[in-house]
């Protein structure tokens, strides 16, 4: 029996600014399963990647002749980041140079037959009715939901005035097309909610909000035009038609899209904008590098969870992945002869000879994590627990003795080096949560080319992560991939990407007790994760935090 | 008219404002202040104050005095070794001595409370401040009717990195491609004040219905949203308020400008990064690009970071960088890496001061019309100390300014740096900073 209190809902909430409503932690269902109770409403940025799907989804592959601001990233993920973002000056004059860019290419001579499905009367001015029917039909798109009257009104006096004014239909749609590529309404994804006929006096979002947050999970990426047909006919309301969606959406080959959209957030890709490496010591390596080494972790990633269905822990084992040839030589491995074009992805296995420990030991993760001149294990150890275990790495103090590193410079090995940290308590504490993990990577120098020797010296990369002990990075990559962290980090990662904000108290501990259990029950696979959480209702129920709070201690 | 002539001194309504009990001493641009010391411009336009902020990460050698013994004027005064470099320009700057960022028992988070403290006015006890930086709140008041309201670079090649903040505490990026800056400031919406002839484009006389248009649903879409959504919203509108403001300067015929002139194009995209050559390379090509935007109006503050708050700045071919040196070399050693990347951020900024100093304007030059504030955010580096952390100011502000001066400020926090540089600029505020870093006291022996 639920043991959720329940305020009494009050008709104005939905117009106030300040929504306090039913106070509910996490309830108890008649089966003994923990009941998930939802959280309270995000209003979310549209992250560069969901901006990008959901321009290509719309209008097919179109080049963004701008510069994405950077996104925020907050409790490790740019999706959470997005409900405290904003758009800046600076943002807002991209959003635009975008967009009209954008909706250049859409109303091109060579283009707009295939998007606009109606003539204009004449070209040379406006035509209310072709303009009406295009941008209500994209407007949809765009907006996740239909335009109201006022805004679709907006749009074709727009492309009416920019029609007339450079008497050409086609620029007033150029124009109505880049209005809406401008607004908040389409960058600012934003959570509505409505009363929860199943809970009196409860709210649940909306069926365009929950659309949208499907979408977002799933596809990262805006709703199709089914999933809004869904959103309007009622049919997401029901459990039935919730899971039809669910189903068809993992089923849709945009899944793997919102597969690799999740893990390249979570896998930090953002800051390889700032990775470079010194051109003398590391020859091989390039921004090129930097940009396919992205592509092969999420080629790889998404080769392990969606096309071959696996477990979500065999990312930390896996041999299986994808190499052009400049990525081969950018890892120093032989190519062998296969190779005719140099932008070509290859499924290979890497030689047994070079330990490895999966995403773990790809460029993506050593060369990201690791200074331009040299490696980190502080740093790749820190991103290890971070990313992978939900572990947070408190800064260092201001003002560490650092003479204990007087000999660091002189030190032989990096492992040499770094052990420093033991010998000081004030630093002990931290380090050997961090270094002993990245210093079973430095068969992977700051490149991320491998290697066998340091100075002369062969590597030592054996260590313990919390208590397993291993010998190199695949004894590593064994122990991550049984530590139960990896797999609760995951479920809770997923589940506030799922919905745009840090969960509450009571969503905590319904991942902790519940979504995990169930999804280690379905053998870690990420589908099933995500559709686990997709389809519970409570994922769709809106709570104040504060209550949520209290009510989760 | 000369200043003389009028009823009211400048110098006196200082004083008078110093020493009432309300010290608003947002100096208003009366015409008063124009003196007649051939600071205002030639041609009898009103003075366009501008403002630099030009950062640098990890103070200066641990240890080292950077600061001369003696305060007041530099005149006949040897610079210390640390920052020898400035010696070109010493009657051009200021150097400010023994600021300190007062964490009041908050952590000191590495690479973070010292700017934060510094440009924001508080330390925070969780990792950020809800509040706007000095620069912008600078660029709010003198950059009203300008296209852009500031440009940022990061001459490290990370965005990412930046010291400014606008209101409620929303970071700035910055451009770290110099290519990518030109286009911004001088590529096809760029509006030349010289040209001979000028046509409004009817394209972009349509695009401003766009702006209007959503504008209008405002109120509609704020109708739901909590205090912290609408705060997100309202950036947003302000955003586009200064879009549309670019798009009128677009349809608007400019008044011409004798020093600007568009800068030749073709700067070539190359890989930007912390490695040293290529830093200055784009600290160069930034600083002209900047320095042309303000001499055209496209601006009138900018930001420079030279290196991050952690620089890693980093000699090619070399496997450590400024940071992990500063944290290697003892203190009680040479400490030749730390020595040298320190000289190399005083040889860059001396030579943005003599850049700026270089443009000609009115009768003067652009440094002559400009504030510029250079600042790290460390005393030093080795154990991200708070104390004495280094700050110069360079130009003249239009005369608002002294400059080829050593104050020595005896540890008061840092904050009343940034509270001078908007008083002279005329932002309206009469006291900055929270907790020990609240301020109402102006760094009074550098304003004229």
């Amino acid at each position: 029996m639920s043991r959720a209190l329940r305020k009494r809902y009050v008709g104005a909430l939905l117009v106030g600014a300040a929504i306090s409503v039913a106070a509910i932690g996490v309830g108890a269902a008649a089966d003994g399963a923990l009941e998930l109770n939802g959280g309270p409403l995000a209003m979310r940025r549209l992250t560069e990647d969901q901006y990008r799907n959901t321009i290509r989804d719309v209008f097919g592959e179109v080049t963004l002749g701008g510069r994405f601001e950077p996104d925020v990233r907050e409790a490790q993920l740019i999706a959470v980041g997005a409900a405290k973002a904003t758009v800046t000056p600076g943002g807002l004059e991209q959003y635009d140079r975008m967009a009209m860019g954008i909706a250049e290419q859409v109303v091109a001579p060579s283009r707009r037959d295939v998007y606009i499905s109606c003539k204009p009367v004449a070209a040379n001015g406006p035509d209310e009715a072709c303009a009406r029917a295009f941008l209500s039909r994209v407007g949809r798109l765009l907006f996740r939901r239909p335009l109201t009257e006022v805004e679709l009104a907006d749009e074709i006096r727009i492309a009416a005035d920019g029609a007339t004014q450079a008497k050409d239909f086609y620029f007033g749609i150029q124009l109505g097309v880049a209005g809406l590529l401008t607004s908040p309404e389409f960058l600012f994804v934003q959570d509505r909610a409505e009363p929860d006929p199943d809970r009196p006096g409860g709210l649940r979002l909306t069926s365009y909000s929950k659309a949208q947050r499907l979408s977002l999970l799933l596809w990262g990426s805006s709703p199709d035009s089914e999933l809004l047909r869904a959103s309007e006919t009622g049919e997401l309301a029901t459990p039935g038609g919730l899971t039809r969606q669910v189903d068809r959406m993992i089923a849709s080959p945009r899944f793997a899209a919102g597969v690799r959209a999740y893990f390249a957030d979570m896998l930090l890709f953002d800051k390889f904008r700032a990775v470079s490496k010194d051109a003398a010591l590391y020859p091989n390596y390039s921004s090129e590098v930097g940009k396919q080494a992205q592509e092969q972790a999420l080629l790889t990633v998404v080769d392990e969870l969606v096309t071959r269905n696996g477990d979500y822990r065999d990312i930390f084992t896996t041999t299986n992945t994808f190499l052009t040839p400049t990525l081969a030589s950018a890892y120093g491995v032989g190519l062998g002869a296969k190779w005719g074009d140099f932008q070509q992805w290859l499924a290979v296995k890497l030689p047994e000879s070079m330990p490895q420990a999966g995403v773990l030991t790809q460029i993506s993760f050593a060369a990201l994590h690791s200074s331009s001149g040299k490696t980190s294990p502080t740093l790749r150890g820190k991103a290890l627990r971070e990313v992978f275990l939900c572990q947070e790495i408190p800064p260092p103090p201001p003002d560490v003795d650092f003479s204990k590193f007087e000999a660091a410079g002189q030190a032989s090995s990096m492992r040499e080096a770094i052990e420093a940290h033991a010998g000081n308590p004030a630093c002990a504490g931290c380090h050997r949560l961090m270094d002993p993990l990245g210093l079973a990577l430095e068969n992977y120098d700051t490149s991320g080319a491998f290697r066998t020797v340091e100075s002369g010296k062969p590597i030592d990369a054996s260590g313990v992560l919390d208590g397993v002990a291993y010998k190199d990075a695949n004894g590593l990559g064994r122990a991550m991939r049984d530590n139960p962290r990896a797999t609760a980090c995951l479920a809770s990662k997923v589940y506030s990407y799922a919905t745009g904000r840090p969960a509450t108290n009571g969503e905590r501990q319904w991942v902790r007790d519940q979504l995990l259990k169930d999804w280690g029950g379905s053998g870690y696979k990420m589908s099933a994760l995500m559709r686990r959480i997709a389809l519970d209702p409570g994922f769709y129920r809106v709570t104040s935090d504060s209550d949520a709070k209290s009510e989760g201690k | 008219m000369r200043a003389s002539e009028r009823l009211l001194s400048r110098r006196g309504l200082m004083r008078g404002m110093l020493q009432g009990s309300a010290v608003t001493v947002a100096l208003p641009f009366l015409d008063c202040f124009l003196d007649g010391n051939g600071v205002a411009l030639a041609d009898g336009t009103p003075r366009r104050v501008r403002f630099a902020h030009w950062f640098f990460g990890n103070g200066f050698t641990a240890g080292k005095q950077w600061w001369p013994d003696k305060t007041g004027s530099l005149k006949g005064v040897m610079l210390p070794a640390e920052i020898a470099p400035l010696e070109a320009v010493k009657d051009k700057i200021n150097i400010i001595s023994h600021l300190n960022v007062l964490p009041d028992g908050r952590p000191n988070r590495p690479h973070m409370t010292g700017w934060q403290g510094y440009w924001q006015g508080t330390v925070p006890q969780g990792p950020s401040v809800a509040a706007p930086s000095v620069d912008a709140l600078i660029s709010d008041h003198i950059g009203k009717g300008t296209r852009f309201k500031s440009l940022g670079a990061s001459c490290t090649g990370n965005p990412g990195s930046s010291v400014s903040f606008l209101e409620g505490g929303v970071a700035q990026s910055n451009e770290a491609s110099p290519a990518a800056m030109y286009t911004r400031i001088f590529g096809p919406d760029f509006t030349d004040p010289n040209a001979a002839s000028f046509t409004p484009d009817p394209k972009v006389m349509a695009k401003r219905s766009v702006l209007s248009a959503i504008k209008d649903r405002r109120t509609a879409l704020e109708q739901d949203l909590g205090v912290e959504d609408r705060r997100r919203l309202d950036q947003y509108f302000t955003s586009l308020r200064q879009l549309e403001q670019q798009v009128d300067m677009q349809l608007t015929k400019p008044e011409p400008l004798q020093a600007c002139v568009r800068p030749k194009g073709g700067i070539d995209e190359y890989a930007v990064s912390d490695q040293l050559d290529v830093s200055i390379k784009t600290h160069k090509l930034m600083g002209q690009l900047l320095a042309h935007a303000l001499l055209c109006d496209q601006t009138r503050s900018i930001r420079v970071m030279f290196t991050d708050s952690s620089p890693n700045i980093r000699v090619a071919g070399e496997s450590t960088n400024y940071h992990t040196w500063s944290h290697q070399e003892p203190m009680s050693g040479p400490q030749e890496k730390c020595k040298f990347y320190s000289m190399q951020t005083t040889i860059q900024m001396a030579e943005f001061i003599k850049m700026l100093d270089s443009f000609k304007e009115g009768d003067g030059t652009l440094l002559d019309q400009t504030l510029v504030v250079a600042n790290s955010d460390n005393g030093q580096a080795f154990t991200h100390s708070l104390v004495n952390i280094p700050a110069f100011t360079a130009g003249r502000a239009g005369g608002l300014l002294k400059t080829g001066l050593h104050v020595d400020m005896a540890g008061d926090p840092a904050t009343r740096l940034g509270l001078t540089a908007m008083q002279v600029l005329g932002v309206p505020i009469n006291k900055f900073g929270t907790s020990s870093m609240e301020t109402a006291r102006q760094v009074s022996e550098i304003v004229a």
